[in-house]
């Protein structure tokens, strides 16, 4: 199975070079033609004169990348951390691909080298000539979290012209159906679509591969334990009454443990948001090179975010990015957390939340959190379905609590109190109502404040917000509701079914 | 003294046009305004203030009412009434942005005709680097709105004579008035059907709507626990849907200029019912469906009202109005795959009830975030007289101007309003589909649309779709508290 996995590399840039880097972005990034490329004469004005190549047609050949479900750069501009000191500004490389890294980052050069190597060469240092492959693995940033809303398909499986990808074969069973008269039964129907998959030639029956369950909540894992330690209750009562003795312990440690860390957290809390306050009255705003307002107090840089929603629901795709940036709030305490809540995320994406919801959004393509500037920034990488509202608005009604949990941390975040010896009675029964599934799950939260203030993280979501000026995305028109969909028609097609599962099956078509 | 409902809302100081569709007062007019002269202008308003209709203790109106007006304003209108920069800096960036910037035009899909440089009224776009202060500003400038509502035709001009001259508007200019019609069909009574005449299509229109908690209804009766929506869901100065004040100018305890005002969407649809119908007639050739069964399958109700999960084979008299009605978990025909009522009709997809997700009650929930209340009106000349699907079907094209003025009233446009149009009107993706808009209001980009029935054995679709409705205009508007209204008179 073709393994995704996220490549981000970050490169300094000097002051001097913050504008026009700027410009070539976003020439690039709004010269993205509907053949996915980019024409030579809308950036050619905008490159250093030693890379000019006259009369070359292209400059970026997105189209011809195989690798690449999403990829995009960012400028980070200077900015102040959470104590008021300088942080430079640096350039955001970041991609979404399939296979071995090496074979992804050789496709990078072979595909695009001339044009990498025109805008690193803005960077500090620029890279030598012939050397990109070495420039960019230097670079490269590991990331605290990631997550995959498609796991194990790869570019060319979701998504292509030629008669391999589960997009061309939905197509096709779609027009075998839309001929008249319509079938009349079920086994009708199947024996079309078979017939019509046939003469379209569509190919790659097998790629589909087995589908990713969540490797926790297998029952016969859990089945297994509990087995065993009943063997043990009958075998060695003593013993088990020890054990039993022993987890309680354990557990009053733990809400012990995590209490007196919460609350720790809640007393810095009060003192983080004096001292944020202090910060900016004695800096001022963090230096800008547009010379416009900070965007990190208010919306008072309208400007600013002009820059950002117009680069949002662009024509042609119903996909959306964001590129969020926002400091750490000061302290050892703060980072411990920060690293321990998104490893938990790491872990829980990359073994329960494997078909296609994180938590319950189900229209996350790819998501990222990396520590950046030691440590002193934290970065967010997403490529989603749909507006910025719809998104935002998932977050908080489906997901508020790993929100909260990660961007608390982080500084202007509003205010959570964390109810620090009630985290773990609350998780269990967390995790309780998750596995009955009964009862009102909307009721049951770890955190009642910090992202269910709806209005006030929308706006601190978007005063956090930076214009991602390139991005590229392999299937714009297909949501992650759809990828998965496909798969499983292709996995059902030529799969035997049951009665029932025939009419599961034909109702994704 | 103020007149508050059960839960402390303040009713006397609500425009009743919150609470009340005055169907029982079927000529209605729209009176655009432009403030020419300040203090004259505010003298108007003071005197306008004592004539706004409130909201009753009852829901009902007296029984010998003859008329009804209210007032809106933009952004700008405030600005130029002299509301201070404390104050406008209060109000949420949507209202303040106003309908028709480029990150607006993309999510509501008013593209090509319906692209706001071609409106006939309404804000012009603004460009990304507008300067801070008057931004989007037009020629001229779109400062208020008059409602006005009356018994008959006669009625109407007196109200509008009254209002016009009587209270001296020479403090204001008269941009353009937008005229009303009511489409009464063969199933409704003609002196005023309470639950909503029909829509240009030929669909009974203003049925289902959300019952605002504290706020006293006629339909209470009919009130189901999954249909009322938190007072501050659609009026300012109340606890919204997350325990929130609404963002505007109110303080912590909902107190100040905002409180009792809402936000008014106004958009000017143009509505292509030849268009429709030659395109259903069309279609419906060879899938099993006739044309007007095709068309209720778009709907999600048959021409007369009656909901397609509760009667999928026709319609029922005894259904006309109603909506105490769910999809997914519905009592005695369930229907979560969309077999009675598709997944991508237009009622289904704008107000989704239990079926956005797999679970009904959260779904309930979720969707009751996104409710908005309909007040809008249709114009021009119908088609056929009758509103008769039949005839309409048969009737050749005129290249009349008709339509409907949608009006919505919501406290969060961007989480209300935008969030219906963009995520469930013209989301191709809605519900797990592929290519489908809503087909009725949605928009898709590039290519053209298709409309998907579910059925047994499996699904059908309709391809090559076209766009039914354009915009021909549009404002976002703030409809205040009455004694907001008095404030801004006395302003100084």
């Amino acid at each position: 199975m073709p393994d995704q996995s996220a490549f981000t590399a970050l490169f300094p840039v000097k002051d001097e070079n913050v504008k026009p880097l700027q410009a070539l972005l976003n020439a690039v990034g709004q010269n993205i033609t509907k053949e996915r490329e980019v024409l030579m004469d809308k950036v050619e004005g905008l490159l250093p004169s030693t890379l000019r190549q006259p009369g070359g047609r292209c400059f970026l050949e997105f189209h011809k990348l195989t690798t690449v479900h999403f990829l995009r750069w960012v400028l980070l501009e200077p900015a102040l951390d959470a104590e008021g000191k300088r942080i430079d500004a640096s350039l955001a490389f970041a991609t979404d691909y399939d296979g071995p890294l090496n074979a992804h980052i050789d496709e990078l050069i072979e595909t695009a080298g001339p044009a990498l190597e025109a805008i690193f060469s803005f960077c500090d240092p620029a890279p030598a000539t012939g050397a990109l492959r070495s420039y960019l693995l230097e670079a490269q940033r590991s990331y605290e979290a990631f997550y995959r809303g498609h796991p194990g398909r790869s570019v060319q499986q979701i998504w292509g012209d030629s008669n391999n990808s589960e997009e061309e074969l939905r197509k096709a069973l779609g027009k075998g159906l839309d001929g008249s008269p319509q079938p009349a039964t079920s086994e009708d129907a199947v024996a079309r679509l078979r017939r019509a998959v046939g003469q379209s030639g569509w190919k790659s029956a097998s790629t589909a591969g087995e589908p990713q369950k969540p490797s926790l909540g297998s029952r016969s894992l859990w089945l297994s334990v509990g087995a065993i330690l009943l063997l043990f209750a009958i075998l060695a009562p003593s013993w088990f009454l020890r054990c039993a003795v022993a987890s309680v312990v354990a557990l009053i440690l733990l809400i012990l443990l995590v209490g007196s860390w919460g609350t720790i957290l809640n007393l810095l809390d009060r003192r983080d948001q004096t001292r944020e306050r202090r910060v900016l009255d004695r800096q001022g705003p963090p230096p800008d090179p547009d010379g416009s307002e900070d965007p990190y107090v208010s919306d008072r840089s309208r400007r600013r975010l002009m820059i950002v929603t117009d680069l949002e629901n662009r024509r042609g795709l119903i996909q959306n990015q964001m590129t969020h940036v926002v400091n750490v709030k000061p302290g050892k305490m703060r980072l411990r957390t920060l690293r321990i809540v998104l490893w938990a995320i790491n872990f829980l994406g990359s073994r329960i939340f494997v078909q296609g919801k994180l938590g319950d959004i189900p229209t996350i393509h790819f998501a990222r959190w990396i520590l950046i500037d030691d440590n002193r920034r934290l970065l967010f990488f997403s490529n989603y379905d749909f507006s910025w509202e719809s998104y935002l608005g998932d977050f908080i009604d489906l997901a508020s609590d790993g929100l909260t949990g990660i961007w608390c941390n982080t500084t202007f975040f509003p205010q959570t109190r964390i109810p620090a010896w009630m985290i773990i009675p609350r998780a269990l029964r967390l995790v309780l109502s998750t596995q009955s599934r009964t009862g009102n799950q909307s009721a049951t939260r770890l955190f009642e404040q910090g992202a269910r203030r709806e209005q006030e993280f929308k706006k601190w979501t978007r005063d956090h917000q930076v214009p991602t000026q390139v991005w590229y995305s392999a299937y714009p028109l297909l949501s992650v509701v759809n990828v998965n969909n496909s798969t499983d028609i292709a996995r059902g097609l030529f799969a035997p079914h049951s009665g029932a599962e025939l009419g599961a099956w034909l109702r994704k078509l | 003294m103020r007149l508050s409902g059960a839960s402390g809302v303040e009713l006397s100081d609500i425009q009743g046009l919150v609470q009340r569709g005055y169907k029982e007062l079927p000529a209605a007019e729209y009176i655009l305004l432009q403030v020419t002269d300040v203090p004259r202008a505010r003298a108007w308003l003071s005197k306008l203030a004592d004539r706004i209709e409130p909201a009753t203790a009852t829901g009902h109106d007296k029984a010998d009412r003859a008329s009804a007006l209210h007032l809106a304003l933009t952004y700008q209108g405030l600005q130029a009434l002299g509301v201070s920069k404390e104050l406008l800096d209060k109000f949420p960036l949507a209202f303040r942005e106003g309908m028709a910037t480029l990150h607006r035009e993309r999510l509501l899909g008013d593209r090509g005709a319906s692209s706001a440089a071609n409106w006939r009224w309404g804000s012009a776009p603004c460009q990304p680097n507008a300067d801070e202060e008057g931004l989007c500003e037009t020629d001229p400038a779109l400062h208020l709105m008059l409602l006005m509502y009356a018994k008959d035709g006669p009625t109407l001009s007196r109200i509008k004579k009254s209002v016009l001259d009587e209270l001296d508007i020479s403090g204001l200019h008269t941009i353009t008035g937008l005229d009303t019609v009511f489409l009464a069909g063969p199933e409704c009574d003609p002196t005023g059907s309470p639950n909503g005449p029909k829509e240009h299509f030929g669909f009974r229109d203003g049925i289902a709507q959300p019952h605002i908690a504290g706020m006293p209804s006629r339909e209470d009766g009919h009130a189901i626990p999954g249909n009322i929506i938190p007072t501050g869901e659609i009026l300012l100065g109340y606890a919204n849907a997350y325990g929130e004040m609404p963002e505007g100018p109110t303080d912590a305890n909902g107190q100040g200029f905002g409180r009792n005002g809402t936000f008014l969407v106004f958009r000017q649809l143009h509505q292509d019912v030849v268009g429709f119908w030659n395109y259903v007639a069309r279609q419906a050739a060879d899938k099993g469906y006739g044309p007007v069964e095709l068309a209720a399958k778009m709907v999600g109700r048959w021409p007369d009202g009656t909901p397609l999960v509760e009667s999928p084979t026709g319609p029922k008299s005894t259904l006309q109005t109603h909506d105490r009605f769910v999809y997914a978990g519905h009592h005695s025909h369930p229907d979560p795959f969309g077999l009675h009522c598709p997944i991508g009709s237009h009622i289904r997809r704008t107000n989704p009830r239990d079926s956005l997700n797999e679970d009904p009650q959260r779904s309930l929930e979720l969707s009751n975030q996104h409710r908005i209340i309909r007040r809008g009106r249709s114009y021009g000349t119908p088609l056929v007289a009758d509103m008769d699907p039949t005839k309409l079907m048969a009737a050749s094209e005129d290249h009349a101007e008709r339509g409907l003025h949608f009006i919505c009233l919501n406290a969060a446009i961007d989480r209300q309003f935008e969030f219906v149009q963009n995520l469930w009107a013209n989301n191709p993706k809605f519900g797990g589909l592929y290519d489908d808009p809503d087909p009725l209001i949605g928009v898709l980009d590039g290519e053209r649309a298709t409309f998907t029935v579910q059925k047994d054995p499996v699904r059908c679709t309709y391809a090559d779709m076209p766009r039914f409705v354009q915009v021909r205009g549009g404002a976002y508007f703030f409809l205040p508290g009455i004694t907001a209204i008095r404030t801004l008179g006395t302003m100084k």
